[in-house]
């Protein structure tokens, strides 16, 4: 293990993965502060221009810019009230009445500080799990993995705005989607209607790019006046007193940190809920809960490292299992097919090295994006004043290079302008996309591990005693998923139902 | 006719007024995919259709449940009131709320942009319709001028050829013309 950390960090340390990652975290912070696109649309952008790259450095460039994505989103929430990403929104409860007060130096100094460690904590989670997965892992053969496949798309579905009904069509739209092409066992050809590009079946790219990148982009064509308006200018001294404040309150770092390592490692739950719960944890640990929501430094703390902490969570299942908990997982494990790694076993042993540089990888993004946010945070807080207006040229040009590039083919660009008509349809009538996109990469996965099973055991598997503890997972989680339905109908009372539609 | 069913009879305006006729719409669109994937699936040999049927068997079913409780079970339009502050509700409530509040208008100037830009790169290629598109959108839409719209139009062709043509060498679309 001791070799594969050095191996792995080795890696993560060649000039060209520095480079990548340097690139990964400028386009990070680009991407976290404008409005426009979101760290799984450009995730999916950048996934072309890795093409040929080796792995570590195509993933200091692909999880360099996401990881400095989200730490970025936190400059508009302090600075606007606005959150540059979804997993932001927690950070606009405080960060942004701290702003008011004329403390937004503060803040961003505790967001930035509080960041980091939350980060570099979920990246050691990441790595203390690979001792403990590793056993489990080889223990278990292809019956397990599809359940656990299922279990993790269930858990999407069940989550999803709107419903579980809703979510579940969505996951099987997804999952028939990624069947489209040629059948990998018997070469016939399936729901391909002729077409001849249909044949190599439905990338990723183009899906993910239409799907999230066009509702995006529509509501920055659609906003209304000419962007973020600032009565007065933010007053931004007093960084290092934000960092103070944050090493003050170690403890409540590390606790928000964990609970964002944790829920991060659950399908479904990611950033979105962790960061309103370690927030409602941090209001009810607190000497001072009536500051929160009125500019609390420790709502910012725990926004923050929570918010930082669950990449590295996240990312266990998405390596050991194959089973992405949220979009942006979904885009990095088709990176990691695109790149001919397999997540799984795999991850765990031959890849062992690659795995751990993906911690390191983590880890110096977050040392660069501090470093760079700290030295550079007045220039980077007039990027949160562009007009979304004025980008609309930029993105819609993206969108379209990058749909185009994943196969150099135009009918990709079509592809691309059906989800994102799917895309738009969706979220005008609540219908969740997240399902869909999982079901869209898992589809492949599921399939494979369903042939397998089938060729090995016949109908046998089935009642296997980890695919029934699984398929027992699964009702309960649908029992659970109804009873909170039925809850959900009453006034929310507590700090935990703050979450509303999850995904 | 026994009273349960008068009482029905009565009852039925008002829920079909709270039947959301959206979802009723999608949800049978949805239905009949999966009922036409399962009957695609069904020409194939066993071990290319094991799957796929299963799927669409479990997307006919969650979609033909779905439709029976929009239908029969419709619940209300308004969403449970909740402590939930405006600027921390989910992306997902967010956009909702967004794409409603948009007008026809809203949709047509929308959609006419999205399709010039694309009618453009069916024609012309990239860097002609991402030029066009560029000074007429920030002139007629940012109120930039026309100074401010053709320096960004140009540095956008600019930056795209070099990072993709030259540094990348990717083929960029160069629509019917072939202008790339």
């Amino acid at each position: 293990m001791l070799d594969a950390i050095g191996a792995g960090l080795a890696q993560a340390v060649t000039p060209m993965s520095l480079l990548m990652l340097l690139i990964g975290v400028v386009i990070g912070f680009f991407v976290g502060i404008l409005p426009g696109l979101g760290g799984a649309v450009t995730l999916a952008l950048l996934i072309p221009v890795t093409y040929g790259m080796d792995p570590v450095p195509a993933f200091s460039l692909l999880l360099g810019m996401y990881v400095v994505c989200a730490i970025a989103g936190d400059f508009t929430s302090i600075l606007f009230g606005i959150p540059g990403e979804p997993t932001s929104a927690a950070m606009v409860l405080d960060g942004y009445p701290m702003n008011k007060k004329g403390q937004a130096g503060r803040a961003l100094g505790a967001s930035l500080s509080s960041s980091a460690v939350g980060a570099i904590f979920g990246a050691l989670v990441l790595m203390a799990l690979i001792p403990v997965m590793r056993p489990l892992m080889l223990g278990i053969s292809a019956p397990e993995l599809f359940a656990a496949g299922l279990l993790g798309l269930t858990f999407i579905a069940a989550l999803s705005a709107g419903s579980i009904h809703k979510g579940v069509i969505m996951a099987a739209v997804g999952v028939l989607i990624a069947l489209v092409g040629i059948d990998p066992n018997l070469g016939i050809p399936r729901y391909t209607f002729d077409n001849l590009h249909l044949w190599e079946g439905i990338g990723i790219v183009p899906v993910v790019v239409g799907l999230l990148g066009g509702a995006e982009v529509l509501q920055t064509m659609l906003e209304k006046g000419s962007g973020p308006k600032q009565t007065a200018p933010p007053h931004l001294g007093g960084i290092m007193v934000g960092v103070k404040d944050s090493f003050r309150n170690w403890w409540l770092m590390l606790r928000t940190s964990a609970i964002g390592a944790g829920l991060g490692i659950l399908p479904g739950l990611g950033g979105s809920v962790s960061q309103f719960v370690a927030y409602g944890h941090a209001k009810q640990t607190s000497k001072h809960p009536e500051e929160f929501g009125n500019g609390s430094i420790e709502g910012v703390i725990a926004a923050g490292s929570t918010t930082a902490a669950k990449d590295g969570g996240a990312l266990v299942p998405t390596i050991a299992f194959g089973i992405p908990g949220s979009a942006s997982m979904a885009v990095l494990l088709g990176a990691f097919l695109i790149l001919g790694l397999n997540p799984g076993p795999e991850m765990l042993t031959e890849q062992l090295d690659v795995t751990l540089s993906l911690v390191w990888i983590i880890v110096l993004s977050t040392l660069v994006a501090v470093v760079l946010g700290a030295l550079l945070i007045r220039p980077l807080a007039k990027l949160t004043s562009v007009s979304g207006k004025l980008l609309v040229p930029f993105l819609i040009a993206m969108l379209t290079i990058g749909a185009f590039s994943y196969k150099n083919a135009g009918e990709d660009i079509w592809v691309m302008l059906a989800f994102l008509a799917i895309g738009v349809v969706a979220a005008r009538f609540k219908w969740p996309r997240i399902p869909l996109l999982l079901g869209l990469v898992l589809g492949e996965l599921l399939e494979r591990y369903f042939m397998v099973s089938y060729a090995l055991f016949e109908w046998d598997w089935l009642s296997r005693p980890g695919v029934v503890l699984v398929e027992v997972a699964i009702g309960a989680m649908i029992l659970l998923t109804a009873i909170r339905v039925a809850r959900k109908k009453r006034p929310a009372r507590k700090v935990g139902q703050l979450t509303g539609g999850l995904v | 006719m026994s009273t349960e069913v008068i009482s029905a009879i009565r009852a039925a305006p008002g829920r079909w007024a709270r039947v959301n006729k959206s979802d009723l719409i999608i949800t049978a669109l949805l239905l009949v995919v999966f009922l036409a994937a399962m009957t695609m699936a069904t020409e194939w040999k066993p071990l290319a259709a094991y799957f796929p049927l299963g799927v669409s068997a479990l997307g006919a079913a969650a979609s033909a449940t779905f439709l029976v409780r929009v239908l029969f079970f419709p619940r209300s339009a308004e969403a449970p009131k909740t402590n939930i502050p405006e600027e921390a509700r989910s992306m997902a409530d967010q956009e909702y709320e967004f794409f409603r509040s948009l007008t026809t208008r809203d949709w047509i100037v929308a959609v006419a942009w999205l399709g010039g830009f694309y009618v453009a790169l069916a024609v012309a290629g990239i860097y002609v319709a991402m030029a066009v598109f560029t000074v007429a959108y920030l002139k007629l839409q940012a109120s930039r001028s026309w100074f401010f719209a053709i320096v960004y139009a140009a540095l956008l062709a600019g930056i795209t050829f070099l990072i993709f043509s030259t540094l990348l060498k990717l083929p960029l679309p160069g629509g019917l013309l072939g202008l790339t």
